[in-house]
């Protein structure tokens, strides 16, 4: 085997089990492209190469004990630095927690440590989860690996560019206002931000307890449903996480890759605001990636959604008050160690009236029932850009804490906060490269708790369009 | 912290609001935030009219009876 790195995260699980591989020898590898990347696109926060080293060996002596496996048995993951394991630091990316040491672990680790996984280290994000971009302060900007002066995307920055570098096969991120689906988008490899209550947030960072999900990204549609199927669940230790069974997601995706898998399946485009001032390269790119889905046998339609841009603004409403009550301690005793940037946007929360924010949390079902009845009562899945323009450099988007970083992050999260709101399902599949060499994706919109079919379409797109294409690094 | 939705607060206001509040903001940060609370309060009256019945429980039931629709 050339190069273990360039497998997808179910391909080298298997070649594992098979015995065709050792986890060792997979774990070698990523730590070696690890120390070779690193000073390049400042993934990690921390490599814990040694604890990985020794879980490999004790993962190859199971198999050749012939030991029952689990789905992610050997396999090198890596997650944003905000997931919490017992006893060991937890920056979150932050001045703040620069030594914080959690005496718990979250569950999602818990249940990727049962299936198997080796976790290599823990990845640079945005301070608290705070910021679209990949900028950190305190631990240095994570560079994009097709380009490194472009922005990965955030928060979950770290979590885009090493699962794109091959530094790990799949990662956990967070997403409160676009932290997965971006970062996934600009580093060209797959995210999901499942249905609000999906998967159980215990023992991880929490922004705004409204809006918060966890996610993964990966390099395949595949990977990440095995990756959110090994997560999601009921969990007794969150009462926000939902009861409701957890399908069979990776079910069926071979049935997805056929010729016409899609007949029936109708995609609806949003007749207004998701493709407002859109750039031509990126217009062109969705329309093709539409086009795909069609060829695989999907009807697409135009669907109405009411407005999405101001909708898009009043999520501000809930995430800042949230986030602001959280922090508003250290806001008053250490408010030097934030960035100027986080401190910002948590100073809005300190302004935005309560009871608008009551108002905005209430108001959530109203605009929910509008959009599943105006639009998902004429479709099964909604098809928009992750991004309506190209990639941005770092140097386009590191404007201080005034009103122009505002417009900039205000176009970057349009298309992703309005689903943040509704709490809908949201899958950022690549579909191509525009002219400055850096992905763009679509975004794939369900209804609640239809990951199941976001995978299936994303899926047939992937089996129609190839796997994409890998950095060169 | 609370104040009135229905009016906008001047960048004074607003730094008083903050300040009441424990945290000490500096002059120039208060215009982009006074912007930025602008912008959602103007949303806000575009958007918000939820009804007296209308609850926070209501938005997390439809969810879940969505999702129950799809299962079926």
């Amino acid at each position: 085997m050339t190069d273990p790195t360039a497998l997808t995260l179910r391909a080298a699980a298997a070649a594992i089990a098979q015995g065709k591989l050792s986890a060792e020898a997979l774990v070698e590898a990523c730590l070696d492209r690890v120390e070779r990347l690193q000073p390049a696109l400042n993934c990690f926060i921390n490599v814990t190469a040694e604890r990985a080293r020794k879980q490999a060996r004790v993962a190859d002596a199971a198999v050749k004990a012939g030991s029952a496996l689990g789905p992610l048995h050997g396999v090198p993951l890596a997650h944003k630095d905000m997931f919490y394991r017992a006893g060991e630091v937890c920056t979150c990316g932050s001045k703040i927690r620069r030594d914080f040491v959690p005496d718990h672990t979250a569950t999602v680790l818990a249940r990727l440590d049962a299936a198997g996984a080796i976790e290599i280290g823990h990845l640079n994000m945005a301070e608290f989860a705070m910021g679209p971009t990949g900028h950190n302060e305190h631990y240095g900007r994570c560079r994009n690996p097709w380009n490194p002066d472009h922005i990965t995307g955030g928060s979950s920055s770290g979590s885009g560019a090493a699962v794109a570098a091959g530094l790990a096969f799949g990662a956990l991120g967070s997403d409160t206002g676009g932290s997965v689906r971006l970062p996934a988008a600009a580093c060209g490899v797959v995210g999901i931000k499942p249905t609000l209550g999906r998967v159980s947030r215990y023992g991880t960072m929490p922004l705004s307890h409204s809006l918060d999900c966890i996610g993964v990204l990966a390099r395949s549609v595949g990977d990440c449903a095995r990756l959110l199927s090994l997560i999601a669940g009921p969990d007794a230790r969150d009462g926000m996480a939902s009861r409701r069974p957890v399908p069979d997601y990776e079910g069926g995706l071979d049935e997805a890759a056929q010729p016409g898998a899609l007949a029936g399946v109708m995609i609806g485009i949003p007749n207004r605001y998701y493709f407002d001032d859109i750039d031509p390269e990126v217009a062109e790119l969705i329309a093709d990636s539409r086009g795909v889905l069609e060829k695989r046998g999907a009807k697409i339609v135009d669907v109405p959604v009411g407005d999405h841009g101001a909708l898009n603004d009043l999520s501000n409403a809930v995430l800042w008050p949230e986030a602001a009550g959280l922090h508003l301690q250290w806001l008053r005793e250490r408010p030097q160690d934030y960035a100027k940037q986080g401190r910002a946007r948590l100073l809005v929360g300190l302004g935005v009236s309560s009871t608008l924010y009551g108002e905005a949390l209430r108001a959530r079902a109203g605009f929910l029932h509008e959009l599943l009845r105006d639009a998902f009562s004429q479709c099964d899945v909604l098809h928009v850009p992750v991004l309506r323009r190209p990639v941005p450099t770092a140097a386009e988007t590191d404007v201080g804490g005034g009103a122009a970083m505002q417009q900039v992050l205000g176009q970057i999260v349009a298309n992703t906060r309005p689903f943040n709101f509704l709490g809908l399902p949201g899958l950022s599949v690549p579909i191509g490269l525009t002219r400055n060499g850096l992905p763009q994706a679509m975004q794939l919109v369900g209804r609640p708790f239809r990951e199941d079919l976001l995978f299936r379409v994303g899926a047939a797109y992937e089996a129609a369009a190839g796997p994409f294409a890998r950095p060169k690094l | 912290m609370s104040a009135a939705d229905d009016e906008e607060l001047s960048e004074t206001a607003l730094a008083e609001l903050l300040t009441s509040s424990g945290v000490a903001v500096t002059q120039d940060e208060i215009a982009p935030i006074a912007r930025t609370i602008a912008r959602i309060n103007a949303a806000a009256r575009l958007l918000l009219r939820p009804s007296f019945d209308d609850t926070v429980e209501a938005y997390y039931r439809l969810l879940e009876q969505d999702g129950a629709g799809a299962d079926a």
